[in-house]
């Protein structure tokens, strides 16, 4: 090996050592809690990794069905039901259960979720993301793609709907006790 | 041999208690509202509740059922006594899912099968 490349090779390979020394010390002096705030570096490379997951042509994906009142009506709903216990009725992730998550479950109404494609969204709701907290829910297609209008409107939510999505959470709460 | 026919016994049993009941149990999921058909309309109908009255829409996925019956839209009339299983509008109109009718002494008595079975499963 020529002299040049023995000496990259070596620089290379005590820099990761370096990385790795001081990341495990980093982790064993802070712990690895679940409710830290990841670094920006942490959220930039996880957003990237996000959109990577997707298959091809997911992304391109529209939703085939048809934006009515009563799928929406029946988006929330679910989403009350099955969805709000994480990520509040109102999509900003303002739960008790959220708190305690690592990644942190985004604030669905902002840039960050509302950039993603309707087929990103629609992935999500149905593959769930691994590693983190969102569950790979499968279910009825039809019931997804209304769940992606759902999103789309949450930053129009209503105080009306509000209050319907608290019935629901009210009636699950009751079912369960 | 035991297995197989514990199996199969099991199996039996699923199917029938699947197939012995004509209701989708996901439609009964939520709480019910209950009241009486005050008139009919073009899309549905207006009900009058214990605290008010609402426009009830119905659609193609609507079901209707008296009993252990299904029924038609064509069934319901003014007068009757519904229970409704639905999804709300803004607005206050309510999408019905599910519209269990009962009117008069002989569906009462079906009233109190469904309604039992509606109480098992929604536990």
């Amino acid at each position: 090996m020529k002299k040049g490349h023995r000496f990259i090779l070596l620089s290379t390979g005590l820099l990761l050592l370096l990385a790795g020394g001081a990341g495990y010390s980093y982790m064993r002096s802070h712990g690895f809690s679940a409710r830290a705030t990841p670094n920006p570096i942490e959220v930039f490379l996880a957003q990237q990794v996000r959109r990577l997951v997707v298959p091809y042509g997911v992304k391109e994906l529209r939703n085939p069905v048809q934006r009515s009142e009563l799928s929406l009506a029946e988006a929330r709903d679910h989403f009350a039901d099955h969805c709000a216990v994480c990520h509040a009725n109102d999509g900003s992730g303002r739960t008790p259960l959220a708190a305690g998550l690592y990644p942190p479950v985004p604030d669905m109404r902002t840039g960050y979720t509302q950039e993603l494609s309707d087929g990103e969204l629609f992935y999500i709701i149905k593959e769930g993301i691994r590693f983190s907290g969102m569950p790979g829910w499968g279910g009825d297609d039809e019931e997804n793609w209304k769940l992606v209008h759902f999103i789309r409107h949450l930053p129009r939510l209503t105080k009306e709907e509000i209050g319907f999505m608290q019935e629901i959470n009210a009636l699950e709460i009751a079912e369960e006790e | 041999m035991r297995g197989i026919v514990y199996f199969l016994s099991t199996a039996l049993l699923l199917a029938v208690t699947g197939t012995a009941n004509a209701h989708d149990e996901k439609l009964h999921r939520g709480k019910a509202i209950e009241g009486e058909v005050l008139s009919m309309s073009s899309d549905g109908f207006e009900l009058k509740t214990e605290d008010d009255s609402l426009a009830v829409v119905v659609t193609d996925k609507t079901k209707f059922e008296r009993g252990n019956s299904i029924i038609s839209l064509a069934d319901v009339t003014e007068g009757m006594k519904v229970k409704i299983f639905g999804t709300k509008l803004p607005g206050g109109k309510l999408a019905a899912k599910e519209v269990l009718l009962f009117s008069g002494s002989s569906d009462a008595k079906n009233e109190e099968t469904h309604s039992g079975s509606v109480h098992e499963r929604d536990q």
